[in-house]
């Protein structure tokens, strides 16, 4: 079907997870479109990824077009239930903007809209660039495209020693395939593999990061100017542009799959929509799928929900109690156990296991230098370092002796945590290698952009008490049936 | 009139935070030098005696005697270098007499044959230092670089080091540099997909950490011009300078963006797949490579493709364009690799331990013996071979 039939596999997953979204949000509140845009993109493509992995034993051409039907299906099942159920409740006004407000927001746009246009001429006419992307990612695609099947990927030892043929064999065999997915799903109905169809979602991607971040910002209670900068300074971060320029690299989703998941936890643990956190859970139930630090980082949101729901010094205690446990274990010599299904889970003195991440001999290695180079020297985040670090202080300050913040105890777990856990990994694991030879760092630190830009825009868009009611109300409002 | 007070102040801050940083960047080109004209360090095993007997000690080169003229060269190994960015030399030399004479010596491109010499004086002995600006034969590319010490010695002479030394940079150099700070660009490499930085190179002052001062120097001196404690406690200044800084490397970071679209489109724009890889570095041996997966049936056997580095970037592209042929990619082959009749094996050059003995049909790989037919071959990149017979 050639780009026609790429333009279609873009927006028919996009348009089925928008209309699926607009069930739950019906209003046309602050906010909503937007969200739901950005959401619905990633919803859709998980869908479709998931789809073409089911139906894979018919083969994936059939598959990839009986998922079409699937997609057109659920679009006019959701517009027809949409239709059966007017629209209805409160719609929240926002106040008209002052004149230089609207001429900032209207430049600020432009100027990320000629950032959109030059990343998507590089998606265009770059071929496959970055390394992972060929020796990875792409690989799987390509084969699975050019051959029409989901083949196998399996050991170095076990494809030794394969009879059938069928088996292919990677050094990162065992990586999720979510990834590859999204790359062999445009393609399919391509009609054959290109790589300019292949990296064409990770620009879908970026603009999906944009609006669902935009979108919860205006739900947050931002104003349009507020939410447009943080906007710009999410969108223009230079490492994040880079990974949707040389497209085929699978940080980018899991920084959009992870850092959305995270503001819809944070908004929940805030307001307690239950949309907003039906969306955190399933995004991040996504996020394993992505890359396999994605596991890892679902820990985070597991502790930011007890932060937000545990009041007074309950959460110190639980924080205590982890470390301290974490330290008898080390202290008695350690402990080992299999995870059925998973692998050998192992934690010494020196060295830890986690089943699906790897093992890391542990032991100090002073990566201090490489690391501030990362953060503070190199061109990677503009000057958002900088104010993170500010941010952090500040939003420690204020969460003591502030009422009714658990969604700041929510962020500051997600903040603090990410930072703690990658200083850990950096700085006592084997993994300092990354941040010396600087080849993983600051790609880890990119999976909590988006997160920690919603955290310095909660921070200068302090919510009123009152807004909390406000926003239930509409809500309530909003979904009353006519 | 408050509000104007406050943003003339503002501007104030600003105009004054910018003139600052440039004065900041003015002294460190200054008196820190160029970071692409580096000193050159010469110590331990860099430094050589030409003429004389010596030997590497922990204190440094000890020079013991003298050869039978009395002269003692000392010569250190360099790369050449531009007398355009280096004029200064500084050693350390101890146990030299005020009888003898010190000379430095050099070799340009030019001069091969009749090195120049300059006679020290005792300031410039006694200071470890010669600026050679001024001198006519110091010019060109400087190919080699020493010193000679002229006289009989009395006590051993120890060299700790010898320093090449940049010129201290002109006012054009240094807004020169600044100005490579922030346009200069190596495009789209690597190294992108795992950090990005402007400018040629790791610099020490890169744009973020000069606008990174200009944020804190501008936001102080307005902190000092509207105190807090005088009722200024409104925090829209401050951020305002932050997302100044912001926009400044933004728009840096846009123009870098621009320049690398425009390479990607004069490299890339309107050509299909197929064209793509002819043009891009993969156009030396992606034509080989296209006719092996011409050559080889759907369906037939593994491919097994025999590479000095088989992770790296030779073989992983060679991987990636064969699919969807069943690849494996290793350093060596042996008895333990389980090779089928039918199998494949692609030979990369260079691999000194591979050689096929084409009386008898048979791979040698280092020393291990599989018949096999050469299909294919390309006398840079490599061969490709038919296994004949199960290992």
């Amino acid at each position: 079907m050639g780009w026609f039939g790429v333009c279609l596999a873009i927006v028919l997953p996009w348009l089925a997870g928008v209309v699926a979204l607009k069930q739950a949000w019906r209003g046309n509140a602050t906010g909503t479109w937007p969200l739901v845009l950005g959401y619905g993109y990633l919803l859709g493509l998980f869908a479709a990824a998931l789809m073409l992995y089911l139906t894979a034993p018919l083969g994936l051409r059939a598959g990839a077009w009986l998922t079409m039907l699937v997609f057109v299906g659920a679009i006019w099942l959701g517009l027809w239930r949409i239709r059966r159920s007017p629209l209805a409740g409160a719609v929240r006004q926002s106040p008209p903007l002052p004149r230089w407000q609207s001429v900032v927001v209207v430049l600020l746009l432009c100027w990320l809209a000629v950032r959109v246009i030059g990343l998507a001429l590089e998606v265009w006419w770059q071929p496959l660039f970055p390394w992972d992307a060929w020796t990875t990612w792409s690989v799987r695609a390509r084969l699975w495209s050019e051959t029409g099947q989901l083949l196998p990927f399996v050991s170095a030892a076990d494809w030794l020693n394969d009879t059938s043929g069928q088996a292919h064999t990677l050094n990162a065999w065992t990586y999720p395939k979510a990834v590859s997915l999204f790359a062999l799903w445009p393609t399919l109905v391509y009609g054959e593999w290109n790589e300019t169809a292949a990296n064409l979602p990770w620009l879908g991607c970026f603009i999906a990061l944009g609006l669902g971040f935009y979108g919860q910002a205006r739900t947050w209670g931002a104003t349009p100017l507020t939410s447009t900068v943080f906007l710009w300074l999410l969108l223009s971060l230079p490492l994040l542009n880079a990974h949707v320029a040389l497209a085929g690299y699978a940080d980018l989703w899991l920084a959009a799959t992870f850092g959305l998941s995270a503001i819809a936890c944070v908004q929940w643990s805030r307001t307690g929509d239950r949309r907003q956190g039906v969306l955190a859970l399933v995004l991040a139930l996504c996020c394993p799928f992505i890359k396999l630090e994605g596991t890892v980082w679902i820990v985070l949101l597991i502790a930011a929900l007890l932060a937000a729901r545990l009041s007074g010094r309950w959460p110190i205690l639980l924080l205590g109690a982890a470390i301290g446990s974490v330290i008898l274990v080390i202290i008695t010599g350690g402990a080992t156990f299999m995870l059925p299904g998973f692998g050998r889970f192992e934690l010494t003195a020196s060295l830890i296991q986690v089943p699906l991440i790897g093992r890391f001999e542990l032991g100090f290695h002073d990566s201090w230098r490489p690391m501030l180079n990362t953060l503070f020297i190199d061109g990677n985040w503009h000057l958002f370092a900088y104010a993170l670090m500010a941010a952090s202080f500040y939003g420690m300050f204020r969460v003591f002796g502030a009422k009714d913040v658990g969604w700041l105890r929510a962020e500051l777990t997600l903040v603090l945590g990410s930072l703690l856990m990658l200083f850990v990994l950096f700085f006592f694991t084997d993994a300092y290698r990354w941040a010396v030879q600087s080849t993983s760092s600051a790609r880890l630190m990119l999976h909590f952009m988006p997160l920690y830009v919603f955290y310095l825009l909660s921070l200068w868009a302090w919510p009123r008490s009152s807004s909390v009611l406000e926003t239930r109300s509409a809500e309530i409002g909003s979904n009353i049936p006519r | 009139m408050s509000g104007l007070r406050h943003f003339i102040r503002f501007v104030l801050a600003i105009c004054s935070g910018t003139l600052a940083v440039f004065v900041i960047l003015w002294l460190s080109y200054r008196f820190g030098g160029d970071p692409e004209a580096p000193p050159i360090e010469l110590r331990g095993g860099d430094l050589q005696v030409v003429s004389g007997s010596g030997r590497q000690t922990d204190a440094g080169l000890e020079v013991s005697a003298s050869d039978q003229s009395g002269v003692v060269v000392i010569q250190g190994a360099v790369r050449p270098f531009d007398t355009v960015r280096y004029a200064r030399l500084s050693w350390q030399l101890d146990g030299l007499s005020e009888a003898q004479e010190l000379r430095v010596l050099w070799a340009s491109a030019a001069s091969r044959a009749q090195p120049p010499n300059r006679l020290l004086s005792e300031q410039e002995r006694k200071d470890g230092v010669v600026d050679l600006t001024d001198e006519t034969a110091w010019d060109g590319r400087v190919i080699a670089i020493g010193l000679v010490v002229v006289g009989h010695l009395t006590e051993p002479l120890t060299l700790n080091r010898l320093d090449i030394l940049p010129k201290a940079p002109t006012q054009g150099q240094i807004l020169q540099a600044i100005w490579r700070d922030w346009t200069g660009d190596e495009g789209w490499t690597g190294h992108s997909i795992n950090f990005e930085y402007a400018g040629p190179g790791r610099t020490s002052f890169s744009p973020t950490l000069q606008v990174a001062v200009w944020v804190a120097i501008s936001g102080l001196l307005y902190l000092i011009m509207c105190p807090p404690w005088r009722g200024h406690r409104n925090a829209t200044p401050y951020v305002a300078i932050g997302l100044l800084g912001w926009l400044i490397l933004d728009v840096g970071w846009q123009w870098t963006l621009v320049q690398r679209i425009d390479q990607t489109q004069r490299l890339y724009a309107g050509l299909d797949m197929i064209e793509r890889q002819e043009a891009g570095p993969d156009r030396d041996f992606y034509p080989f490579l296209q006719e092996i997966k011409r050559h080889l049936q759907p369906g037939s056997g593994r491919l097994f493709i025999l590479s000095s580095e088989p992770t790296g970037y030779a073989a992983g592209r060679a991987r990636y364009h064969l699919l969807p042929v069943n690849t494996f990619l290793t350093e060596t082959i042996d008895s333990g690799t389980s090779l089928h009749t039918g199998d494949y094996v692609l030979t990369m050059m260079p691999m000194s331990t591979v050689r096929y003995d084409r009386s008898e049909n048979v791979l040698v790989i280092d020393g291990y013996r599989l018949p096999a037919t050469l299909e294919l071959s390309n006398p840079s990149l490599g061969g490709l071979f038919r296994i004949l017979g199960e290992s």
